[in-house]
């Protein structure tokens, strides 16, 4: 699945529906752009934990 | 040798790991508040509409970039072990200020380009300031607490992108939505 998530053709397949789904996501929530910020920040701090 | 690298990073500061700890989250935030002021004061700098055309281009160049390749832009680096040589506060201090800010060392996921992006989309340095503070927070607290408890996560980076990357996306998208115009 790693392999597979490497290729740029699925990764287009998997990025396009996933933009829109942060829009739409966006509009029926109207949160604010600082909620974003927050959660974002929060997740990537996590993440960088596997940083070799 | 990692392992090394991050108990130094945490050690050496009045013979106190948890002294050294706190002198490294702190810096980290320091760092991270300068970094998401300046973002922010940046963004209410412009006019709104010239703040969401240069958003909304970074935000479509970042997601090319994630489809085109799982690892982004990065200066590919570490801190500077120079600063392990110090054996005092100037090693935690340092440390911290780097992994604060984030760019300046590696940065792994294309999750990470959100923080200064929406940053300066916020358009509030105070705002942006809290939100890349919670970043520093996160990034080198939990190092800071997962090395108090011994705890080490060896690799992994590839599992954590496979998550990391579609959430980036769709926090873009988000973003998108929030920079243009929508009918």
């Amino acid at each position: 699945m790693g392999h597979l998530a490497g290729k740029p053709l699925f990764r287009t397949a998997l990025a396009l529906p996933l933009a829109m789904l942060g829009v739409l996501a966006w509009q029926g929530a109207g949160l604010e752009p600082w909620a974003l910020l927050v959660t974002a920040a929060l997740i990537v701090g996590l993440a960088q934990q596997t940083l070799p | 040798m990692i392992i090394m690298i991050t108990r130094a990073r945490v050690s050496g500061c009045f013979g106190s790991s948890l002294v050294a700890g706190a002198v490294l989250v702190s810096s980290a935030i320091g760092s991270a508040v300068l970094a998401g002021a300046a973002f922010g004061l940046l963004g209410a700098a412009l006019e709104p509409a010239s703040r969401a055309l240069l958003a909304g281009a970074a935000a479509a160049v970042i997601v090319v970039g994630a489809i085109l390749r799982p690892v982004p832009w990065q200066l590919d680096r570490e801190t500077d072990t120079a600063w392990l040589t110090y054996q005092d506060w100037r090693t935690a201090a340092y440390n911290g200020f780097a992994l604060g800010l984030g760019f300046t060392t590696r940065i792994g996921f294309w999750l990470f380009y959100l923080v200064p992006l929406t940053a300066f989309v916020v358009a509030d340095p105070l705002l942006a300031a809290l939100g890349y503070a919670a970043f520093a927070l996160s990034r080198v607290g939990m190092s800071a607490l997962l090395a108090a408890l011994d705890v080490w996560i060896p690799g992994g980076i590839e599992r954590a992108r496979f998550i990391a990357d579609p959430l980036a996306v769709i926090a873009l998208g988000a973003l998108f939505a929030v920079v243009v115009p929508w009918p």
